[in-house]
C-alpha cells in the first residue's frame, strides 16, 4: 500500500511538471499547445544525444542545457508562429483554431526531426549520466531519482505559483490573460511576456522530459504524446491556470492510476482517468479552482 | 483585355475537354493493363517487386531492417542472374506505419504492373492492404504483421514469419531446464492483439506444460511511460523469471526498473524484444536476456541454409543479420521459389507457385530448411536467442 502511494506520488510529480507549462500557456497566452509533450521530448533526446556525444558529461549541464533548448523553442514557436498568426487574425476563435494547427504542424514537425537523430527506435540513456540508486525505507522502495523528480516538482510549483501571484511579470501575465488590449493600454510589454512564458514552459517540459526518461531509461520520439492527453485531464480537473490546483490533480490522477493499476485491472487506468475528465466537464466544468486568473 | 479572354474561353473549354477526354482514356487504358495476369507474363522479361515497409513512423526500426534486408537480397539474386533468368526491379516505399498511406502505395503498385508486394510490418496496415491485393490478384508477402484475418484474406495473401505461438514451447523448455525456473509473471500491452493472445493464452499453456506457476499478469496500454507500479506488482509475488510481451521503448523502460529494483532472475521475450531493446540497455542490464525469434544471426544454427545466409549477409553489410532481415529475405525466397515452380512470372503464376512450393514441403531459407506452411503462413519451430553483450547468440542448450 505505501509502496504504491510512493510510485504514485513519484508519478504525480511527473505530471505536475509536465502540465505547469502547458497550463500557464493556455492561461495566460490562450495558446492551446499541443507541441508541449514533443518539447518535452526534446527534453529526453537532449540529454540522451548530449551522453552520447560527451560522455562524462554533468548531469546537472544536461539539465540546464536541455532546458535552455525547450525554452528556445517554445520561444521560436511564439516568435515564428503565434505571433505571426495574432498579428495577421484579428478574430479570437479563428486565432486559438490557428494557433492549435500550427503546434500540431510543429510537433509533427519535431516528431520527424527526432526520428532522424534516434533511427526510429527506442534509445537508452547512457547509465553513467545519472546513477540511480534505490534505497529501501520500512519495506519502502524509492530511487534518488524519484526522490529528485518529487522535490524538484514542489520547488517548481512554488516558484511559479509565487511568480504567478507575486511576481512583477506573473501579475503582468494575468493581466494580459484578462484582456490583451487592456493590458497594453496599462504599459505591459504582451510581445515581450508571451515570449518570456513560452520560454518558460518549453524549460519546464524539457525539465520533465529529462527527469523521466533518466527514470524510465528510455528515449523515443513519441514519448511525450501519452503525458499531453494526462496534461489535458490535469487542466481540466484543476481549472486552466491555476497551479496549486494543477498540482494537486497531478498527484491526485497519479495516485487513482496508481491504485487502479495496482489493486485492479491495470490497463483500466486510462478508462478511469478519461471517465473523470467527462464526469468534471458535466459537473464542474470550470475545474477545482474556479477563481483562477484564467479566461477559461 | 476582357473582350480577348471572352472569346478565348470557349475554345479553352474544348482544348480542356479533349485533355480531359483523353486523360480519361489514357487511365481507362492503363486500368485493362494492370490485368492481373499481364504483367510480366513473358519469361525474362525482369520481375517487378515492390517493398512496402514502414521505414518512419512507430514501427521505423523494423521497416529499416526491412528496407536494408531487400536492397541486399535483390543485389544477390540479380549478380546470380535473376529469377530464372528474370532481372529483379525492386521499388521500396515507406507506409509511415500509417493504413491510409499503405493503401494508397498498395494501389500505385497494383496499378504500376508490380508482380509481387512485400509488405512489413504493422497488423493493421496489413489489415487494410490485403482485401486490395486479393482482388487485383497480386501476390503480397507478409513480414511480421501477425493478426487473426490477414492471410485468410485469399490465397494471394503469404506470410513468411511463423506464428509466434509455435516458438513458446521451446521457450518454456528453455527457462525450465536452463534458467531453473518454477515461478513466472509475465508483462504485456493490451492494445496489441498478438501480445494479448501470447500473454494470456499461448504462455500459461506453455510454461504450465513445463510446471511453471504464473504468479501474475500485469497489462498496460503501449503508450504508458510511467511502469513503476507494474514492476511492484510484478515483482510481487517473487517470480523466479518474468516475460515482457511490451513493445518499443516500454521493453527498455521494464528492464531498466527491474533490474534497478533488484530483480536478479531470468527476463526474456518476444521477437520484439531483440536489439530493438536490448542495444539500448547497458550490458550489466542485458546480458543473459533470452527471448525467441524464427531466426539469430549466427553460424551454429541446426541448417546450412540459414548459416549461409549469416555469413553471406554478414560479409556484404558488416552487420549481424536480425530476424526482420531474415523474414525479407526469405520473402523473396518465396517468391523466387514460385516462380521456379511455376516456370512464369506473372502475378497469378508467382500465386499458383507458392501454394505448389507450399504443398512439396517448401523450401530452404534463413529461417529453416525446409520452411514449411500451413495456411499460407509460415511454419518453423524457432530459436531461443541469448543477448550477450550487445549481440544475439543462440542461446546454449536447446
Amino acid at each position: 500500500m505505501l509502496q504504491y502511494l510512493v510510485n504514485g506520488l513519484s508519478l504525480g510529480a511527473i505530471y505536475a511538471l509536465f502540465s505547469l507549462g502547458l497550463s500557464i500557456s493556455w492561461a495566460g497566452l490562450n495558446i492551446l499547445n499541443l507541441a508541449h509533450g514533443t518539447v518535452f521530448m526534446v527534453g529526453a533526446l537532449t540529454a540522451w544525444l548530449l551522453s552520447e556525444q560527451l560522455p562524462g558529461v554533468p548531469f546537472l549541464l544536461v539539465l540546464v542545457i536541455a532546458m535552455v533548448i525547450c525554452g528556445l523553442i517554445g520561444l521560436a514557436m511564439e516568435l515564428v508562429v503565434f505571433r505571426q498568426i495574432r498579428r495577421r487574425t484579428s478574430d479570437g476563435n479563428q486565432q486559438t483554431l490557428t494557433t492549435v494547427i500550427a503546434t500540431v504542424a510543429t510537433s509533427s514537425l519535431l516528431i520527424a526531426i527526432a526520428e532522424q537523430f534516434t533511427g526510429g527506435q527506442p534509445q537508452g540513456l547512457s547509465q553513467d549520466l545519472f546513477v540511480v540508486s534505490g534505497y529501501t525505507v520500512f519495506g519502502i522502495r524509492i530511487t534518488n531519482i524519484q526522490i529528485a523528480i518529487i522535490v524538484i516538482a514542489a520547488v517548481l510549483s512554488f516558484a511559479v505559483a509565487w511568480f504567478i501571484k507575486r511576481g512583477r511579470q506573473g501579475q503582468a501575465l494575468r493581466a494580459l490573460s484578462v484582456d490583451r488590449d487592456m493590458a497594453k493600454l496599462v504599459g505591459v510589454s504582451a510581445d515581450r511576456l508571451s515570449a518570456l512564458t513560452m520560454f518558460g514552459a518549453g524549460a519546464m517540459a524539457g525539465l520533465a522530459g529529462v527527469l523521466l526518461a533518466v527514470q524510465i531509461n528510455a528515449v523515443e520520439a513519441h514519448m511525450g504524446e501519452a503525458l499531453l492527453f494526462k496534461a489535458f485531464a490535469i487542466i481540466i480537473i484543476a481549472g486552466v491556470g491555476s497551479i496549486g490546483a494543477t498540482v494537486a490533480a497531478a498527484v491526485a490522477l497519479a495516485l487513482v492510476e496508481t491504485f487502479v493499476a495496482a489493486y485492479w485491472v491495470s490497463d483500466l487506468r486510462d478508462v478511469v482517468v478519461f471517465a473523470l475528465i467527462i464526469l468534471f466537464l458535466l459537473v464542474r466544468p470550470q475545474g477545482i479552482s474556479s477563481k483562477g486568473w484564467q479566461r477559461a | 483585355m476582357k473582350q480577348r479572354s471572352s472569346t478565348k474561353a470557349p475554345a479553352r473549354r474544348r482544348a480542356l475537354g479533349i485533355l480531359g477526354l483523353g486523360v480519361a482514356t489514357a487511365l481507362i487504358v492503363s486500368g485493362c493493363s494492370a490485368d492481373p495476369a499481364a504483367p510480366g507474363s513473358s519469361a525474362g522479361a525482369g520481375i517487378k517487386i515492390t517493398v512496402l515497409a514502414d521505414i518512419t513512423g512507430k514501427a521505423a526500426f523494423f521497416g529499416t531492417a526491412i528496407e536494408e534486408a531487400s536492397k541486399y537480397t535483390v543485389d544477390e539474386l540479380n549478380a546470380k542472374g535473376g529469377i530464372n533468368g528474370n532481372q529483379i526491379t525492386l521499388t521500396v516505399k515507406d507506409t509511415a506505419s500509417s493504413a491510409a498511406t499503405a493503401s494508397s502505395l498498395m494501389n500505385d503498385a497494383i496499378l504500376d504492373n508490380t508482380d509481387a508486394v512485400i509488405f512489413g510490418v504493422l497488423s493493421e496496415e496489413a489489415l487494410a492492404i490485403a482485401p486490395l491485393a486479393q482482388d487485383a490478384g497480386i501476390p503480397m508477402i507478409n513480414v511480421q504483421a501477425a493478426a487473426d484475418g490477414i492471410t485468410e484474406t485469399g490465397d494471394a495473401i503469404w506470410r513468411i514469419t511463423p506464428p509466434q505461438g509455435n516458438f513458446y514451447p521451446k521457450l518454456a523448455e528453455y527457462v525450465s531446464k536452463q534458467l531453473k525456473a518454477k515461478t513466472a509473471a509475465v508483462f504485456y500491452v493490451t492494445d496489441n492483439a498478438p501480445s494479448v493472445t501470447l500473454a494470456t493464452e499461448v504462455m500459461p499453456k506453455a510454461f504450465g506444460d513445463v510446471g511453471i506457476s504464473i504468479t501474475d499478469s500485469v497489462s498496460s496500454s503501449s503508450t504508458e511511460t510511467d511502469l513503476t507500479t507494474a514492476v511492484s506488482r510484478l515483482l510481487a509475488g517473487h517470480p523466479d523469471y518474468i516475460q515482457t510481451q511490451a513493445i518499443g521503448a516500454q521493453n527498455i523502460a521494464l528492464i531498466t526498473q527491474l533490474r534497478r529494483a533488484g530483480f536478479t532472475g531470468g527476463i526474456g521475450g518476444g521477437t520484439s524484444l531483440g536489439a530493438n531493446a536490448l542495444a539500448a540497455l547497458s550490458p550489466d542490464q542485458s546480458n543473459g536476456i533470452v527471448y525467441y525469434s524464427s531466426f539469430v544471426g549466427s553460424d551454429q544454427l541446426p541448417y546450412a541454409s540459414g548459416n549461409d545466409f549469416t555469413k553471406a549477409y554478414e560479409a556484404a553489410t558488416g552487420k549481424q543479420p536480425t530476424t526482420f532481415n531474415a523474414e525479407t529475405y526469405d520473402a523473396f525466397g518465396l517468391i523466387r521459389a514460385a516462380v521456379i515452380a511455376s516456370g512464369k512470372v506473372s502475378r497469378a503464376d508467382i500465386v499458383s507457385g507458392m501454394a505448389q512450393v507450399a504443398s512439396k514441403g517448401g523450401f530452404a531459407g534463413a529461417q529453416g530448411d525446409p520452411i514449411t506452411f500451413k495456411d499460407r503462413s509460415a511454419d518453423t519451430p524457432g530459436v531461443v536467442i541469448q543477448w550477450e553483450d550487445g549481440k544475439e547468440t543462440l542461446a546454449p542448450g536447446q
